[in-house]
């Protein structure tokens, strides 16, 4: 007989042995399966806090046990991004009309209903850019942007020309735009930025800042770099009333501690190598660059922290003393409380050592490339 | 006939008689539905499934049959010869089981796996089926056992996908094989084969490499690296080749619980394809080659042959669209589909987007002068995963610098490249969003562009710059001819059918070459041609606003038009609406901004976030819109307004108020939806001659005349026009654009 024959019993197709196989098989298929689905990892990518839609808290609420943080609201960082049409902003943009620079004669500042404008020109002719948010504590300089979409929505930006400096309690061209406007509707009244250095613009003057495909959440923004900006969404530390707390400041090592306020302040990786050199006077600005390179650094204790506490206004922690410096350097056969120095000075570290550099721009900004200088007036060295 | 006494049913055995022509019938079908699915007929691809040493991944298992690099030649072939290969394989599938199923459900089982086969199957596909049809033709244990062990040899050294194969046969055809030697045989061999295999687990790679089928999900983003591995459970949407063979699966489970047919491999191995789409294929082929056992009655020959001349019919039908290009291919026509990156001077690191490319790069044309950063091989290197998956989100998000993470590490791509060193970064061509976003960063520059991938090259990498400078001179030309060019890069954009010009407008339109773009659109009717068109018209718009602070109402009312005509013919998903809407509105159309994000949420299928965007975009939009209406009183500037909200009707009611000598410029403008940039200009430029356009607006006639040389591809026209509109007025709000404009024209 041909063909391949099928064997049953008169109790139907599947006989037991095919049942117990089968209840085999599904076995086998439940536990691979169990196991494949089991291992499945599940799969969070790690992401930058600032884009995190929840776990923010109410910071407000922070004071209540932090009373170190009590005057935070003072500090730099806190006031380093604001509306354009806050009051500080305002006064500062209200005194452009003011000012000697001959490029501000140029510009006026608009207060519309759709916000405020800086408007370079009258007519057909005239060329305009809104001015949204004003970059800086003020204690350098500050600076307004206004936001540009590009053809799909993503969020670009527009730097206006002009910047206020506090050196100077003027006006001058903003760091980075040429004295010349280029040709341009929005070139001839500022840079523009892709939304690439938007991000990277606000992400270090913001604590909250909600980004997808390019696009900008400003209704959502929290300006200013403040507590959850270091410390990271808090609201299951404020609701678990600080028993939930936060280890990421904890047992981290010299560098790394340096390289979380680099992430603003600038890791030298953020700067190109052929800039990092004594003589460039621009890189005074990146602290953390500067502080690296120092013999200083050398000692496994010292970070920013080590002079700096980010939770207090400068003006209150005596930074130009000389406090910071005896924290290590207490040696001196007097036995009093003054540093040691090798040209005989008792007092002034700072002055020699960390002395405020000036960039092209009427910003200066204090060296923190800690090292014996030939170029400082009335040192040792200078001498 | 007494209880428990076995009763032995006998069924018909399908004739064989005439069976020459159904393999004919088979073999085709398979052949055109390999043709219909795949790239052109000319692409060379690999049939090796082996993978090279990578930089992150190091080396593991290398298949031992890769290694021998004078096969090469023989491993590499064009598609239309992996298609004959395949629908070969596929038919003797079909042929072995000719006697267990009726031919209808052969030619599903034929459908279902020449739709999803890929080239990297062919050789365990290969091994499946010589050892399955093996055993089946011999009756002696020990040639069975014999051929079934120098099978799973045969896939040690000539796949990697040897663990599957190797778990497949020894719970399939090996079970059998074991109940028919006797004890002591059995435990010899039982014994021989874990001694084998467990000897080779010390070679390096091998174990892992061998329980590779079983651990995607060990890997974490495994399924954002590398599509494949994605679980068809819960994950994205399959593709239809998918769902063909899902529905192969489950035939087949129904058939091993129907007939108790290979229960133990059924239900071992069905998971293994249900949380890894990569394995639906060799699962269900691994499942289909072993059947021993029928579950159907047959079917008459008539309905046979019905059947097959269906199925043929069919197949015929789907490869349709490909068959010009076959025939092409043998008739010598290359018929450039994609990009010869290995022709290029760049050496170097390369960076997938997408590791399912992985096997693209390992003919040894490619690895002579690339190897990959990390390539599709998860169960290599599992915690390089993770850096791999944020190095390349950073990249697509242009997140070059710096940042902390929420896990306390370090994000940011350039240090990461400064540490990797790569040349190139391969992006698929549908992924406009980040290969707009790597256009803009300093880091990358464009170095081709074909309907599939987008090739980047890193800027600090000196072999890529020969390309680079190819590419933009081309991008260049494209977009401001400079005359006729003598010659134009090769090897640089590739577009060879209406679909892949299609794609490489987009892209081309994505890094902001919007008239370059519109060379690879045709002058065709279809609906996707004027949606890419209508793209290209926001670029422009939006290259007018941000370069002169004004409206380019020629270009955003054609925009507008082309987008409504889409939405009118249902020629736009809801995603594509949604986008439409956000451009609109960045290009302040209020009015046709609100009326796309509306129809986007009609529509039906936006994700929840998308949803929230366009509902907050309708309501923004909305109160822009009331402001927007509101101004202008006089009839000529609230035209313009309707010119720039895209709304002729309300134009052309308008147009009886305007003064007689201002009627012609805007009944242009009104009515430049329906002509080509050819028609337009003559159109315009008599109308500027014959001087019938008032002095005012002669610069921004004469403005649009020159964009509309550009986008003839007219280069005297362009110039001739931005040359005179600078002497009419050469400080004019055009003045930057236009300056700019004849700068790249060469004047």
């Amino acid at each position: 007989m041909n063909g391949r024959t099928k064997v049953s019993n008169e109790t139907g197709v599947v006989n037991k042995l095919s049942r117990l196989r089968l209840l085999a098989a599904l076995g086998v298929c439940a536990v691979s399966t169990t196991l494949l689905g089991w291992t499945r990892i599940e799969e969070e990518m790690p992401r930058h806090p600032l884009n995190v839609a929840q776990g923010f808290a109410n910071e407000a609420s922070c004071i209540d046990c932090h009373a170190e943080a009590a005057d935070f609201g003072e500090t730099g960082h806190a006031r380093t991004l604001l509306p354009a049409d806050s009051e500080p902003s305002l006064s500062l943009l209200q005194s452009l009309k003011d000012s000697k620079l001959p490029a501000a004669a140029e510009v006026s500042i608009e207060h519309r209903d759709a916000g405020l404008f800086a408007v370079r020109g009258e007519g057909a002719n005239s060329q305009e850019i809104p001015l949204e948010w004003c970059f800086g504590s003020g204690h350098h300089a500050r600076t307004w942007v206004g936001c540009l979409s590009d053809s799909w929505g993503a969020a670009d930006l527009v730097e206006f020309r002009l910047t206020w400096y506090a050196m100077k309690n003027e006006f001058d061209i903003t760091p980075g735009q040429p004295a010349d406007p280029p040709p341009g509707y929005f070139q001839s009244l500022g840079a523009l930025f892709d939304h690439p250095k938007t991000r990277r613009c606000f992400a270090c003057h913001a604590t909250q800042l909600r980004v997808v495909d390019g696009r900008v959440d400003f209704d959502h923004i929290h300006p200013g770099v403040t507590c959850q900006r270091c410390h990271g969404p808090r609201a299951e530390h404020v609701a678990s009333e600080g028993k939930i707390s936060d280890f990421s400041w904890r047992d981290i090592d010299q560098v790394e501690s340096v390289h979380r306020c680099a992430e603003c302040h600038r890791r030298e990786d953020d700067v190109d190598g052929e800039d990092i050199h004594e003589d460039n006077p621009h890189i005074a600005r990146f602290q953390p660059v500067g502080l690296m390179r120092s013999a200083c650094f050398r000692s496994p204790e010292m970070t920013c922290l080590t002079c700096h506490d980010p939770h207090t206004p400068l003006a209150k922690q005596k930074l130009h003393e000389d406090w910071q410096c005896n924290q290590c350097h207490h040696e001196n056969p007097k036995g009093t409380a003054q540093p040691h120095c090798g040209a005989g000075e008792e007092s002034g570290c700072i002055r020699c050592h960390m002395p405020k550099v000036r960039s092209e721009a009427p910003l200066e900004f204090t060296d923190h490339w800690i090292r014996v200088r030939s170029d400082t007036d009335g040192t040792h060295a200078g001498q | 006939m007494q209880g428990n006494e076995e009763v032995v049913e006998t069924i018909p055995v399908r004739s064989t008689e005439k069976s020459g022509w159904r393999v004919a019938a088979f073999w085709l079908a398979a052949v055109l539905l390999l043709l219909s699915g795949g790239p052109v007929p000319g692409e060379l691809v690999r049939l090796l499934d082996s993978r090279e040493p990578t930089l992150w991944g190091g080396a593991g298992w290398q298949v031992p049959l890769g290694e021998v690099s004078v096969l090469d030649p023989l491993l590499e072939v064009s598609y239309l010869l992996f298609a004959l290969l395949g629908a070969t394989l596929i038919t003797g599938l079909a042929w072995l089981q000719r006697s267990l199923f009726p031919a209808p459900v052969l030619l599903v089982g034929i459908a279902a796996l020449a739709l999803g086969m890929k080239p990297e199957f062919t050789v365990p596909a290969a091994v499946l089926l010589a050892v399955n049809a093996g055993i089946s033709v011999t009756r002696s244990p020990g040639k069975q056992l014999a051929i079934l062990v120098g099978g799973i040899l045969a896939a040690i050294l000539c796949t990697r996908e040897f663990g599957l194969v190797t778990v497949g046969l020894l719970i399939g055809p090996g079970i059998d094989l074991f109940r028919t030697l006797k004890k002591k045989p059995a435990f010899l061999v039982t014994a021989g084969v874990i001694l084998v295999l467990s000897g080779l687990t010390f070679v390096p790679g091998f174990a892992e490499t061998a329980a590779r089928f079983a651990t995607p999900g060990l890997t974490p983003h495994a399924e954002r690296l590398i599509p494949s591995a994605r679980s068809v459970i819960g994950g994205e949407p399959l593709r239809v080749s998918e769902w063909i063979l899902l529905a192969l699966l489950l035939l087949a489970v129904v058939h091993a619980v129907r007939s108790s047919d290979r229960l133990l491999q059924t239900f071992a191995l069905v998971p293994a394809a249900l949380f890894c789409s990569h394995y639906l294929w060799l699962v269900a082929f691994l499942l289909c080659v072993s059947f021993r056992k029928p579950t159907l009655l047959g079917t008459s020959p008539r309905v046979d042959r019905i059947a097959l001349v269906a199925g043929v019919f069919l197949a015929g039908f789907q490869a349709a669209p490909q068959l010009p290009a076959v025939i092409g291919f043998v008739l010598g026509d290359p018929n450039e589909h994609r990009l010869e990156v290995a022709e290029w001077e760049s050496r170097g690191h390369v960076l997938l987007m997408n590791l399912d490319d992985a096997n693209e790069w390992q003919p040894g044309r490619m690895r002579k002068r690339y190897d990959l950063v990390l390539d599709d091989r998860w169960e290599r290197a599992r915690d390089r995963f993770e850096d791999y998956a944020v190095l390349c989100r950073d990249l697509n998000e242009g997140r070059a610098g710096s940042y902390l993470r929420s896990d306390l590490g370090w994000g940011g791509y350039a240090p990461v490249l400064d540490r990797i060193e790569p040349t190139l970064l391969v992006q698929s061509s549908d992924n406009l969003i980040e290969i707009r976003r790597l256009s803009l960063s300093p880091h990358w520059r464009i170095l081709g562009i074909d309907a599939e991938r987008t090739y980047f090259g890193y800027t600090d990498d000196r072999t890529i710059q020969p390309q680079g400078r190819r590419a933009i001179e081309l991008l260049n030309q494209l977009e401001w001819p400079r005359g006729k060019a003598e010659s134009l890069p090769a090897n640089t954009i590739v577009a060879s059918s209406w679909e892949d010009s299609l794609k490489v407008s987009a892209v081309i339109c994505a890094i902001r070459f919007p008239y370059a773009a519109m060379r690879y659109l045709s002058d065709d009717g279809a609906i996707e041609t004027l949606k890419q068109r209508s793209w290209c018209w926001v670029e422009i718009s939006h290259r007018v606003r941000r370069h002169a602070g004004t409206t380019s109402l020629l270009d955003q009312s054609r925009a507008i038009a082309g987008f409504r005509e889409a939405l009118e013919s249902e020629g736009a998903s809801a995603d594509e609406l949604l986008d439409m809407a956000v451009s609109l509105d960045v290009l302040e159309a209020y009015g046709p901004a609100v009326e796309f994000a509306q129809a986007s949420l009609l529509e039906g299928s936006l994700s929840p976030e998308r949803r929230t965007e366009a509902e907050a975009l309708i309501v923004k939009a909305g109160a822009a819109r009331e402001m927007q209406v509101g101004s202008g009183d006089e009839p000529e500037q609230r035209l313009r307004l309707y010119l720039k909200t895209g709304d002729r009707q309300l134009a052309t009611e308008l147009f009886s108020q305007l003064s007689a000598n201002r009627q012609p410029f805007y009944a242009f403008l009104i009515g430049a939806a329906e002509r080509s940039a050819v028609d337009l200009y003559h159109e315009l430029s008599g109308l500027i001659d014959a001087g019938r356009i008032p002095s005012d607006l002669v610069d921004e006639a004469r403005f649009y005349q020159g964009c509309l040389g550009l986008e003839a591809g007219d280069t005297y026209a362009a110039v001739t026009a931005f040359q005179a509109s600078r002497e009419i007025a050469p400080e004019s709000r055009f003045t930057p654009l236009r300056e700019m404009y004849l700068l790249r024209l060469g004047r």
